[in-house]
């Protein structure tokens, strides 16, 4: 402790009077060291140790000068001295550590006072019967009472949740003056009856997590809602999240959070591809789709479409892969069911050009032989008129022979339009064949950006055949295949005619990358037809040519996509000379 | 009847038909005139017997159907039609604009003499009733037009009092008015001339 000069001059002089005042007053009493005592405890007291000392210094003088006598006989006196001498010093540091405790204890007091007023958290401090005995000043901010407001009133004035008691640890709700409610962390500590309240404000990190919450539950309701099924899986395989959809989907099996969770409700027969496919993905890394059956809760196996995307770290490794899968069974149900009405449409369609065509056939001969029919009824009138009227008979004979040519002519070229004449069936070269209607078709083939590949051997054996009609079927064949490719983007279109040797036949192939073909019985069906203009007859017809020569023509999908027609026809027994 | 005072007009593009129903109605005893369209038909003055039209219902140019059309409300010859195929829903146009018969080719002989028959049937019935309501209207078309303005209260069945007081004019010149139109329509009675009024649409 630092005294400024003035002061320590004032508490010397403070020692002097003292002592001053103590002579005359020790005199009067006859009690000197009582009084001497007093002076030195009063100047310890207030003027510190070192008037103290002074003190004790003029005061021995004093009472040696004094009171002892006879003067300066030291022997004699030196007991009494010394006992008051050692009594004031005694006095002097007992005063002196008095203080120096006194001083610590304030200094405590000022260092508490100071952490309570400026603490954030509020603190209070109560008594057994919850009585507020202490309120720091942010609590009366964060409540809006001050300590003189509430000293001596429960606390449950700002905390009504808390049972009487109960010593408040953990969140609370909090009531302010004017009402509001504030969200509060409680800690305390206890020291025997007295019980201290830490009360921190966390309305904002309530409000904060609230939001979070509220934000995570608004994106669970989306990924609940959307039509699509959604999940995420670790970059190992195991499912993190599958959405509502999803497990309702799946059903309760969908437990499981394995690696394979999903491919374990695969269809059996996608199951193996969509694992491969799947493996390739994953070590891509990379975005991807696939379809696949995939089994519902009820046993349904429905076609869904799968849209993976991943997501990546800084390093760009794989994190964690985010999968919607969407049901398109019935898109697919319904792409098929349109493919197959719109083929139905074109056969009723072309049904209905047929029988218009039938029609006009009909009328074609239906005249002359109306006319044959009037003419001949016209013809007996005359025969049994009187008289007989033989120019009119003649005349009506003749119109009958007219007219009945003219229903035979009509009658032949029908007949050519659907000419099918028995083969006359010749040892021929199936390579020849092709080469020749490669020919023929090679111009639009090119003019179609169809890419034509041919492949025959030259060791073929010779088949028995009609060389047009055989012709006319690969021909027909070939044109189906460019027709049908009329959508396969440029590029793709490639047409291949190969032939092979078998046992007893020589096999004839035509394969295309077209659209494919949904009924494989129907194509062979009389006016069907998928082509805008067309009868319907060519593979109809075709079929024909073919078993007239004891062969089989059949369709079937092609490998990469698009329909193979294949046909066969019988070996040229033994005759190895064929044309050319 | 009698099919020497009818025609059958045939209208056939197909000239074998045409020759052959021309000869085996010819040979049946018809008078008969064939033409091969339409227009040539059209542009015809038919002589005023009673008819029969047999139509082919498909010709290039106008169809039978649309000559059909153009011919109705006219008094022209009932028609038969005659198709190499029929389809219901010209055959169920063709009988409600009023035909005959429709009958596909190749036709039998009687079915066709039939409907023919009783085309020219319906055509002199026609043709009658026709001439007997131009007799009546040339005999109200010699009515003075008071005569005309007095007919419809008589036949509403005023009397001459009554008459006479909505015209405006004396019970005695009604009287007189109507004994002439009686005599000019040659009604020989109230009832008779009542029954010719009804027939021109009077009142």
């Amino acid at each position: 402790m630092s005294y400024s000069k003035s002061a320590e001059w004032k508490q010397y002089l403070l020692a002097l009077a003292l002592c001053l005042a103590a002579l005359p007053i020790a005199r009067g009493l006859g009690a000197p060291s009582s009084c001497f005592l007093i002076a030195v405890m009063a100047v310890s007291l207030y003027g510190g140790r070192r008037p103290a000392l002074l003190a004790t210094v003029l005061n021995a003088f004093t009472f040696e000068r004094f009171f002892l006598l006879p003067t300066l006989n030291l022997r004699a006196s030196m007991p009494r001295l010394a006992v008051l001498i050692g009594a004031m010093l005694l006095t002097v540091e007992i005063v002196e550590a008095k203080k120096r405790s006194e001083r610590a204890r304030r200094q405590l007091d000022e260092d508490f006072r100071l952490l309570a007023e400026t603490s954030p958290d509020a603190i209070v401090s109560v008594n057994e019967q919850q009585l507020v005995e202490f309120a720091n000043p942010a609590f009366a901010t964060m409540f809006g009472f001050s300590f003189s407001e509430v000293r001596n009133k429960p606390v449950s004035l700002v905390l009504p949740d808390l049972e009487p008691g109960q010593i408040p640890a953990g969140e609370f709700s909090a009531v302010r003056r004017n009402g509001d409610v504030v969200d509060v962390e409680a800690t305390c500590g206890s020291f025997r009856t007295k019980t201290t309240i830490f009360l921190r404000d966390i309305s904002d990190r309530k409000r904060i997590q609230k939001k979070l919450e509220q934000s995570e539950q608004s994106l669970r309701l989306i990924l609940d809602t959307i039509p699509g099924l959604v999940y995420t899986h670790t970059p190992d395989g195991p499912i993190e999240y599958a959405n509502q959809r999803l497990t309702s989907f799946l059903g309760n099996s969908m437990n499981q959070k394995s690696a394979d969770a999903l491919v374990a409700f695969m269809h059996p027969e996608d199951k193996e591809p969509a694992l491969e496919q799947l493996t390739r993905n994953l070590t891509r890394a990379t975005s991807y789709t696939m379809e696949y059956r995939i089994r519902r809760d009820d046993g349904v196996y429905r076609w869904v479409q799968a849209s993976v995307q991943p997501l990546k770290d800084l390093q760009s490794s794989v994190i964690r892969w985010y999968g919607l899968l969407t049901d398109v069974d019935d898109l697919r149900m319904m792409e098929v069911s349109l493919r197959r009405t719109q083929a139905q449409l074109a056969q009723s369609a072309q049904r209905a050009a047929v029988s218009e065509l039938a029609a006009s056939i009909a009328h074609e001969i239906s005249q002359p032989v109306s006319a044959m029919v009037a003419n001949g009824q016209a013809g007996l009138r005359w025969l049994r008129a009187t008289p007989l009227d033989t120019a009119g008979v003649q005349a009506a004979l003749e119109r009958i022979v007219r007219d009945g040519k003219d229903a035979g002519e009509v009658i032949t070229g029908l007949r050519s339009l659907f000419r099918r004449s028995s083969p006359e069936k010749k040892p021929l070269s199936m390579r020849w064949i092709v080469s020749e209607v490669a020919l023929l078709a090679r111009e639009r083939a090119e003019r179609e950006r169809v890419a034509f590949d041919i492949q025959v051997p030259e060791n073929l054996p010779p088949v028995l055949g009609d060389r047009v009609q055989l012709q006319h079927v690969l021909l027909n064949l070939v044109t189906n295949a460019i027709d049908a490719m009329q959508h396969t983007p440029d590029g793709s279109r490639l047409l291949t005619v190969r032939a092979h040797n078998e046992e007893s036949c020589v096999v004839t192939q035509v394969a295309d990358t077209g659209m494919g073909v949904v009924d494989f019985d129907a194509i062979f069906d009389s006016f069907f037809t998928t082509k805008d203009k067309g009868m319907g007859m060519g593979l109809s017809i075709s079929r024909s040519i073919v078993e007239a020569h004891s062969g089989r023509l059949w369709g079937e999908a092609n490998a990469g996509g698009g329909t193979l027609f294949s046909f066969t026809v019988p070996h040229a027994a033994g005759g190895d000379e064929h044309e050319p | 009847m009698n099919p020497d005072r009818s025609m059958v007009y045939i209208l056939d593009d197909d000239a074998r038909v045409r020759e052959a129903l021309v000869a085996l109605l010819t040979s049946a005893g018809y008078r008969v005139t064939a033409f091969a369209s339409a227009p040539e038909y059209l542009a015809y003055t038919r002589p005023d017997v009673p008819g029969c039209l047999v139509l082919d219902l498909n010709m290039p140019g106008m169809s039978g159907l649309e000559l059909q059309r153009e011919l109705a409300g006219k008094h022209e010859p009932p028609i038969v039609f005659l198709t190499g195929h029929g389809d219901i829903p010209s055959t169920v146009k063709a009988m409600k604009g009023g035909a005959v018969e429709f009958l596909a080719k190749p036709f039998d002989e009687d079915a066709l003499m039939e409907a023919i028959n009783a085309a020219i049937k319906q055509d002199s019935q026609a043709r009658e009733a026709h001439a007997r309501l131009e007799a009546i209207r040339k005999r109200y078309l010699s009515l003075t037009p008071r005569e005309r303005e007095v007919l419809p209260f008589i036949v509403r069945g005023f009397l001459n009092k009554q008459t006479a007081g909505e015209l405006g004019t004396s019970e005695i010149t009604i009287r007189i008015h109507r004994g002439q139109i009686m005599r000019k329509m040659a009604a020989d009675s109230l009832a008779d001339l009542v029954r010719l009024a009804a027939k021109l649409g009077i009142p």
